[in-house]
């Protein structure tokens, strides 16, 4: 069995408020093969988002976090920033929710996706000119050179998360997070975005951890999922049993409340019993 | 995720961050203490206002005389005259904010709310008040009623008032596309009752600290006023009078500058602190708290 | 059939685009509804298709520049602010972020309380308080919350006071602009819930503006389909999703992932190609064809008409030729004939 690309252990993350310390993630353990996708799926207040940040040396800086995350075997917690840098933006790289604060606005999308491709590996300004086009060919963006000229505003919201994951695949990372990458998209865009993603697994094998609150997108591209609930994991297992099968009282719960397009129509939504949910 | 009593109304919890804060603590004691002294203070000297001592002209401070900070040219007792003329400074900068707060508060929030042309008139009606240069105005003003104490009030409120009506302006016009401010609409609520019920409360945060970090610009208007002669009049002084008597004596008594100076300094310096701790107790107090 | 609450002609709303001259960008482009008391009628769309605006347009808080609005058999389109205060009495609105729609500075009790004391202003001060809490306790908050502030409470909280806001003077309409989006999922089935036992027990018509398709599905027993200032596709709920007629209704519910691992795989569709259009520039003839599957020649020059069919409508020239929809899952898979 091979190792497992991204291995989280025991990872707690605090922060030193004026209040006091907040724990956000407690004691969380979760692993990302390669070429799999694993979904963290939870609400917001579920240190989900918290938990990928730690991993990546990425909290804000009253936050502590304490355990063990291994990349490929390195330990990447408590590294230098120089030292994450070889690993974040290369071999790991990430995709956020709001593709406009993603994206530099006052540089256009050639100069900034040349300048990933430029930072991280030895390439001359044309390789990384030509590997920027085939990348935003992949990601179907119509009128790929003109594109490269272009400002961030001058993009839609849909073609902008696609220039996002672009930038993302072009040092052919082993793994790709994507942090709600869909949430802010309509819907029609949404089917594309996640369809990007598929196709990323099936065709080059790429690793990706989805961070989500959306089951349906869970549904559509997870292996295995992990549910959080008040910054501990409360069930894993592979996407099959936690649909078919969750044992745990919230998961139950959340599967049944969510609303779907199959149910039948007008009808009232499974809610919350008052005991599943001191989350208000 | 409810914060169970550890946030009350938004206005308490800039209070509460504010005590936190100790430079503003401390600046806010070293103003009560300048107000204090300013009230109180020349109760305690044996010498009033115009007191002339004709034993002890231009004497350096000295605590055996009597005269704690000296007295000036003309033997007035400079302890008394400071605290008189910071007096006046405050009232003065109290007095001349108050007026540009009310017009330029009013200004401002009908301005920024009815947009479109009115707003346009209100706010083309200030650009051409703002480029009048301040001290023909206020020279024209002498020259109509008179120079003393209630005049300062009016020429600085005045022209006070502009740069306050544009900041409610540019609040008001960040404010009016909020939900709440729609919501208020939809619930029927008039506009009049809308700008005092909801636009006013919630651009007097910014408001406070412009006006707190104007007083300092007040009183040093109102001193450059003065040292022009065009203040306070005999016996009233101010600290810009005492200030302009004393740098005519720099060279053979310093204490004559170095006295009012100094309170001036310090008055200032600590309103410009306390302003700054009001604006960010202000600041994150919109935040929600994580 | 008695006459509608609420009847819509028509409406257009543009509005003026800066740096492009006299050039109006047509947000709704010409929509007609009709909604009867106690019923929620759904506005599904994307971003850009003029959703919202209608729902202001309605309210009143944009100006419509053509067609007409009859709330209660009286035609409010083109009412100044005054005369529109008194008939907002009937409509209320519900937004999409729960604390911006509050003011930081109010207690929530007395934000709740606001609209009685612009319709009602007879009542008296102790009155109006039981007024607030009943309507606090109808909403699911317990009477301790009403001295908070909006900052203390949860999304959630926040969003059922904006509810009880709304219903508190007995409007007979409330428009709900994605009034849920903005939630936890946990938190959206319980407000969903709330408003539909509002809807059943007030009662109260609801126009439901959503993205959210499976959450109209819920919600409302009418669907309306907006694509760029137009309706699409108009229909029961039911209907609209057991049988789509018009190709974007039908790339909607293909593009909306449902929470089971089988279905999803058993769902082969390609996704619709292209972004939503910009209203700014849209396209001749059919505003839809550019992305459609099914669009031929006709439909690049000539814009369908509205055609009634059975208890639904559909604006498209070929929904006839369609092949049949075959449900959310075991959909043939067809390749999208139009270019990226």
């Amino acid at each position: 069995m091979t190792a497992p690309l991204l291995q989280i252990r025991n990872l707690d993350v605090r922060f030193n408020a004026a209040a006091g310390a907040v724990h956000v993630v407690r004691n969380v353990s979760l692993q990302v093969n390669r070429g799999e996708c694993l979904a963290i799926v939870g609400e917001s207040g579920s240190g989900k988002s918290q938990t990928v940040l730690a991993a990546l040396g990425l909290l804000a800086r009253n936050g502590v976090a304490t355990g063990s995350v291994r990349f490929c075997g390195e330990e990447l917690l408590g590294r230098s920033e120089s030292e994450l840098n070889r690993v974040r933006g290369s071999r790991v790289t990430m995709v956020f929710q709001d593709p406009m604060s993603a994206l530099t606005p006052h540089m256009r999308i050639g100069a900034q996706l040349i300048e990933v491709l430029v930072t991280h590996e030895r390439t001359t300004r044309r390789a990384a000119r030509e590997r920027a086009l085939e990348l935003l060919r992949w990601v179907q963006v119509p009128e790929a050179e003109q594109r490269l000229t272009q400002y961030p505003y001058e993009l839609s919201g849909g073609l902008r998360q696609r220039v996002c994951i672009a930038m993302a695949l072009l040092t052919r990372p082993d793994l790709l997070i994507a942090d709600e990458p869909t949430t802010a998209l309509d819907v029609t865009i949404q089917a594309q975005v996640i369809e990007l993603l598929r196709r990323l697994r099936v065709e080059h094998g790429t690793a990706v951890l989805l961070i989500t609150h959306d089951l349906g997108v869970v549904a559509a591209l997870a292996d295995e999922v992990a549910v959080m609930y008040g910054g501990s994991i409360v069930e894993q297992g592979s996407a099959e049993r936690i649909f078919k099968h969750a044992e745990h009282a919230y998961t139950q719960a959340l599967l049944r409340s969510v609303p779907r397009i199959d149910a039948p129509a007008d009808q009232p939504l499974a809610q919350f019993t008052a005991a599943a949910q001191n989350h208000e | 995720m409810t914060e169970s009593g550890a946030v009350r109304g938004p206005w308490s919890d800039a209070m509460r961050r504010l005590r936190g804060n100790r430079v503003a603590i401390r600046s806010a004691c070293v103003i009560l203490v300048l107000l204090l002294l300013a009230l109180v203070g020349p109760f305690l000297s044996a010498y009033a206002l115009d007191d002339v001592d004709w034993d002890h002209f231009t004497i350096p401070p000295s605590l055996s005389s009597g005269h704690w900070l000296g007295t000036d040219s003309i033997g007035r007792d400079l302890f008394v005259r400071s605290l008189f003329g910071l007096r006046i400074s405050l009232l003065v900068a109290v007095v001349a904010t108050l007026v540009s707060l009310a017009i330029g508060v009013t200004w401002g929030a009908v301005a920024g709310y009815a947009g479109g042309r009115l707003d346009a008139a209100m706010m083309r009606t200030v650009d051409v008040l703002y480029s009048l240069p301040y001290i023909f105005f206020v020279i024209v003003l002498t020259v109509l009623f008179g120079s003393g104490l209630y005049l300062m009030f009016i020429a600085i409120g005045a022209v006070g008032w502009l740069t306050m009506a544009r900041i409610v302006r540019g609040q008001t016009l960040a404010l009016r596309d909020k939900e709440f401010i729609e919501a208020a609409i939809v619930a029927g609520v008039p506009t009049a009752r809308i700008l005092v019920r909801h636009v006013v409360p919630n651009v007097i945060g910014p408001v406070i600290v412009y006006a707190t970090l104007t007083i300092p610009q007040v009183i040093l208007f109102e001193s450059f006023l003065s040292f022009l002669g065009l203040g306070v009049q005999e016996p009233l002084t101010s600290l810009g009078k005492l200030i302009a008597e004393g740098a005519l004596e720099m060279e053979t008594s310093a204490w004559m500058l170095i006295v009012p100076a100094t309170f001036l300094v310090m008055l200032l310096a600590s309103l410009s602190l306390l302003g700054d701790a009001l604006r960010d107790a202000f600041d994150t107090s919109q935040r929600r708290p994580a | 059939m008695n006459s509608p609450l609420l009847r819509v002609q028509n409406l257009q709303v543009s509005f003026a685009v800066k740096g492009h001259g006299d050039y109006r960008l047509r947000a709704v482009a010409g929509v007609s509804f009709d909604l009867q008391p106690g019923e929620s009628l759904g506005i599904a769309g994307e971003s850009g298709c003029g959703k919202s605006t209608l729902g202001r347009a309605i309210l009143g808080l944009t100006r419509s520049d053509g067609g007409e609005i009859h709330l209660r058999g009286e035609r409010i389109d083109g009412y100044s602010a005054t005369e529109l205060r008194r008939v907002r009495r009937h409509m209320q609105i519900i937004f999409q972020d729960p604390t911006s729609s509050l003011d930081p500075r109010i207690s929530v009790g007395a934000s709740i309380g606001e609209p009685l004391q612009s319709f009602e202003p007879t009542v008296s001060r102790a009155a109006r308080r039981e007024r607030i809490l009943a309507a606090a306790l109808q909403v699911g908050l317990t009477a301790d919350l009403l001295e908070r502030y909006p900052q203390e409470l949860s999304g959630g909280q926040c969003q059922r006071v904006a509810i009880a806001r709304a219903i508190i003077a007995r409007p007979a309409l409330v428009v709900c602009d994605e009034a849920v989006s903005a939630l936890d999922v946990s938190i959206q089935a319980q407000i969903v819930n709330l408003l539909r036992n509002l809807r059943d027990e007030l009662p109260l018509s609801l126009l439901f503006i959503s993205h959210n398709l499976a959450v109209i599905k819920s919600l409302c027993q009418r669907v309306l389909v907006m694509y760029l200032g137009r309706v699409v596709e108009s229909a029961s709920t039911a209907g609209l999703f057991d049988n789509p007629r018009h190709p974007y209704t039908r790339a909607l519910l293909d593009a909306v992932p449902v929470a089971d691992p089988q279905v999803q795989r058993l769902r082969g569709t390609a996704p619709l190609a292209g972004d939503p259009p910009s209203p700014i520039a849209p396209p001749p003839g059919c505003v839809f064809h550019p992305r459609c599957p099914h669009a031929i020649e006709r439909c690049r020059i000539e814009a369908p008409v509205l055609e009634s069919v059975a208890n639904a409508q559909v604006a498209c020239h070929r929904w006839r030729e369609l092949p049949a929809w075959n449900g959310v899952i075991d959909r043939a898979s067809s390749q999208p004939s139009a270019a990226l």
